[in-house]
């Protein structure tokens, strides 16, 4: 296995939005990627994350060699996606949590079989490899199946066998875990964090689900507007944007400290955020047990889930 | 290319198997299909029966157009009907997933659909009519250029799909002319296209070449003389296939360049 | 009533923008007229006695010409809907709460005047014009013309509706998708006008809901139709268009329940 991995280089793309009719039309020119650079190690699981429109799906059809760049280099495991489409896509693995690949109206073995023939996958080699995404996705007992008779937790589970049985040197996972049920998703998590031991498909994963990365990735990718915000672990995340606490309170009355941004109030119960590098917990504890009685006190750290939102929050205010 | 044909065997012998999965209907349906058929066909008799032949046609000739046009269009159709509503395929994004696939995408929309069985048994009938009525004699030089060009005229349809299909990349606005184009093309094209005007004969002998596929072929065969345009009509008939092909082609890239 | 209104107006407004379809439609329209009335005149040549003039033949010509978009076998305008259907999404419509058939009419309905609206009147201007087409003999025959123009629409739109619902049963639906156009441009006229057919067929024909699509109406601009038989069109229409919508309303219900019975 070549340890290459992908290697994205300053890579740009607009498009083109036309509206009206071919006589008299308006184009708009909407910018989806720009300068976008990174590198990806071999046998990696990265994550990518950003509000809709921010450029996750162009980058990945780039990838994946259905969409071209106006400018810039990509590489994956050596090969050029675009202009090499028909023989990279031999070698990748796709899963649209949205869409399926699997045929509608055939039980799932047939369509495996199909996959076969296209990818041509030796027959040994094919019988090793089935048997083992079966085994471990569990989904022995639905072979038999037509795929639209299967539900939703079921189909992805065939879909991801689906694209990994051709063994690609690379997996593209769009929204695999969305409307999942808990057992569901699991298994899903599960497989990629045996792909991530296994250490032979460089994965990509984009999602909405912030558990899905903090499961699995080794690394993230949070996108806006276009460019990458951040490229790092999870934990750079927090240490980025993450250093203020909350500080949930109940108290007999009102409290308030101009250091401490009151988020929301039910009844006696309060919420502040605040910066522990500006006030120390302590400090502020002190100034709110002076102005009240207090019954009860909860010092957390914001949820991952936050600080994204206040990520692509406060990116939209450098951006205005 | 051994790879492709077993790789397009494999995906029609799916797509069949579903479409037979209820055999009884699909017979009934394929049986409905020659039903209209034969009626368009009989209108097409009452033509002539009201006002007699006209110089150089009659019922019986017209029977062979009408038959070479449906048998041409429902081969066509037959592996092409992915093309035809390819603008679905667009709108669903099933497009991009084709890309991912390691075949050409114009062999993952030829995958055939046994229904069109009743459009090409109707053609059938017509046209083996058509030739008995005429007093036709069938020798192995008319029957082979006969198979020339039926295969010329699915040729020919086949290519206008792909141009169909290839307008879907910019616009589903048009699709809709284009259908147009596709079935009317079949109705004019049953009808003895040398009785126009000038203007127009130009037009369905060298733009929009119908008449390659009907009247000039049939023409050739009644009267047993396979000669000069007659002789090249199944030739011009695949060129405009690889015409379609070239222009579909352009389209994939464009496709893939502009994005949607 | 509103929301229907509503529907109505957004689809027309969407299939408006259309203009490309329109012109090109416009072109298509008339090089198809070229040649059937080269046909026609080639076939008069005989100096045969019909009951129709060629005239009369030329007008009926145009006026298929100028209204194809309306005839239900120019193009199904609702793909989407249909795919819905076939996938088993169209459930969701099901909350809203609408009487979905009369939902559907109205979006019909729009999409098949929109386009006709584009088209027709170029059509008739440039035939009219140009290539022999005439116009009513009076203004009672053009008042029956519109009226029962209107009647043809509604009829038209309850039988697409009706084609789109059979698409709950897969196979029948896309079999009969495929079988009906033949079908109905036979019997409406649109190939050949049905006063030219043997007297036998053309009764058949005339009983059938096609001919309340193309042909009665045509029959009174052309001025081969008395204006005194306009009650008679109209109730044609009508017990037709009722028969349709109710055949049409018994379909979705019963495949409402087949989606819901058997979860989509």
């Amino acid at each position: 296995m070549t340890s290459a991995g992908i290697d994205v280089h300053s890579v740009s793309r607009t498009y083109k939005r036309t509206s009206g009719s071919l006589f008299q039309r308006k184009t708009t020119t909407v910018q989806a990627l720009h300068d976008v650079s990174f590198q990806i190690p071999g046998g990696a699981l990265i994550g990518c994350i950003g509000p809709n429109g921010a450029g996750k799906s162009t980058l990945v059809k780039i990838l994946c060699g259905i969409l071209k760049p106006d400018s810039g280099t990509v590489n994956v495991n050596g090969r050029e996606p675009f202009s090499q489409r028909q023989e990279h896509v031999r070698h990748i693995g796709v899963v649209f949590g949205q869409r399926t690949q699997l045929w509608w109206d055939l039980p799932v073995s047939d369509t495996f079989e199909l996959l076969r023939a296209l990818y041509q996958v030796p027959g040994h080699r094919f019988k090793a490899r089935q048997k083992l995404l079966v085994d471990r996705l569990g989904i022995g007992d639905v072979l038999q199946q037509r795929v639209r008779e299967l539900s939703l937790g079921q189909r992805m589970r065939c879909e991801l066998a689906a694209a990994l049985l051709h063994e690609p040197d690379v997996l593209f996972l769009d929204e695999p875990t969305i409307g999942l049920d808990a057992e569901a998703k699991l298994a899903v998590r599960e497989l990629l964090h045996w792909l991530q031991q296994s250490g032979d498909v460089t994965t990509i994963l984009t999602t909405h689900d912030l558990q899905d990365i903090e499961a699995v990735a080794d690394r993230v990718l949070v996108f806006g507007n276009g460019t990458i915000l951040l490229n790092g672990a999870l934990g750079d995340l927090r240490t980025a944007f993450g250093s203020t606490k909350l500080m949930r309170l109940v108290t007999d009355s009102p409290a308030s400290h101009p250091a401490a941004m009151l988020l929301k109030r039910i009844g006696n119960e309060q919420t502040f955020s605040f910066d522990p590098s500006i006030i120390p917990a302590a400090d502020l504890l002190a100034a709110f047990a002076a102005q009240a009685v207090i019954h009860d006190v909860e010092i957390t750290d914001q949820s991952i889930d936050e600080i994204v939102a206040r990520m692509y929050q406060h990116h939209r205010g450098a951006q205005s | 290319m051994k790879f492709y044909i077993r790789m397009w065997w494999l995906f029609t012998r799916a797509a069949l198997r579903t479409q037979l999965a209820d055999s009884a209907n699909a017979v009934l349906w394929a049986s409905a299909t020659l039903l209209g058929m034969l009626l368009e066909w009989a209108t097409l008799w009452a033509l002539f029966a009201r006002f007699g032949s006209i110089p150089g046609w009659d019922f019986a000739s017209s029977s062979m157009l009408f038959g070479l046009v449906r048998i041409a269009f429902g081969i066509a159709e037959m592996i092409g009907r992915g093309f035809d509503r390819f603008h679905h395929v667009i709108r669903k994004g099933d497009f991009d997933r084709m890309l991912l696939r390691p075949i050409p995408v114009a062999i993952q929309l030829s995958v055939a659909e046994f229904s069109r069985f009743g459009m090409i048994g109707a053609g059938a009938v017509a046209f083996i009519y058509g030739c008995s009525a005429a007093h036709v004699s069938l020798n192995l030089v008319s029957m082979v250029y006969l198979a020339a060009v039926i295969s010329g005229g699915a040729a020919l349809f086949y290519g206008l799909l792909m141009m169909q299909a290839t307008l879907c990349f910019w616009t589903v606005d048009g699709i809709e002319v284009a259908n147009a184009v596709v079935y009317g093309g079949q109705t004019a094209a049953q009808l003895p296209l040398d009785k126009l005007s000038r203007p127009l004969t130009f037009v369905f002998t060298y733009i929009f070449p119908l008449a390659i596929i009907n009247w000039i072929p049939a023409k050739a065969l009644l009267t047993g003389e396979i000669t000069g345009l007659a002789l090249a009509a199944p030739v011009i008939g695949w060129l405009f296939l690889g015409l379609g092909a070239i222009v579909w082609r352009m389209g994939v890239r464009a496709y893939t360049s502009t994005g949607s | 009533m509103r929301l229907l209104w509503l529907v109505f107006q957004m689809r027309m407004k969407r299939q408006l923008a259309y203009r490309t379809a329109a012109y090109a439609g416009i072109v298509t329209q008339v090089v198809f007229g070229l040649v059937l009335v080269a046909i026609f005149a080639a076939f008069y040549a005989n100096g045969i006695k019909a009951p129709m003039t060629l005239p009369q033949v030329t007008t009926y010509i145009w006026l298929g010409q100028a209204f194809f978009a309306m005839t239900p076998y120019s193009v199904f305008p609702d793909a989407e809907l249909r795919e819905q259907i076939r996938d088993g999404s169209v459930a969701t419509e099901l909350l809203r709460p609408v009487d979905l058939h009369s939902l559907w009419m109205a979006r019909t309905l729009a999409s098949k005047l929109a386009p006709t609206a584009l088209r027709c009147l170029p059509v008739i201007v440039v035939a009219t014009l140009f290539a022999g087409m005439h116009l009513p003999p009076d203004i009672p025959s053009f008042l029956a013309w519109l009226l029962t123009t209107i009647g043809a629409l509604v009829l038209i739109s309850a039988f697409i509706v009706l084609m789109i619902l059979t698409q709950f049963w897969t196979v029948a639906g896309d079999g009969l998708s495929r079988a009906v156009p033949g079908i109905a441009a036979a019997t409406s006229g649109q190939l050949v006008p049905l006063a030219l057919l043997p007297e036998n067929i053309r009764v058949v024909f005339e009983w059938l809901p096609f001919s309340g699509m193309v042909d009665k109406p045509y029959a009174f601009w052309v001025g081969t139709r008395p204006v005194s038989d306009l009650p008679f069109v109209l109730g044609h229409q009508l017990l037709w268009t009722v028969v349709l919508v109710a055949a049409g309303r018994l379909i979705l219900g019963r495949g409402l329940r087949r989606l819901t019975v058997t979860g989509g």
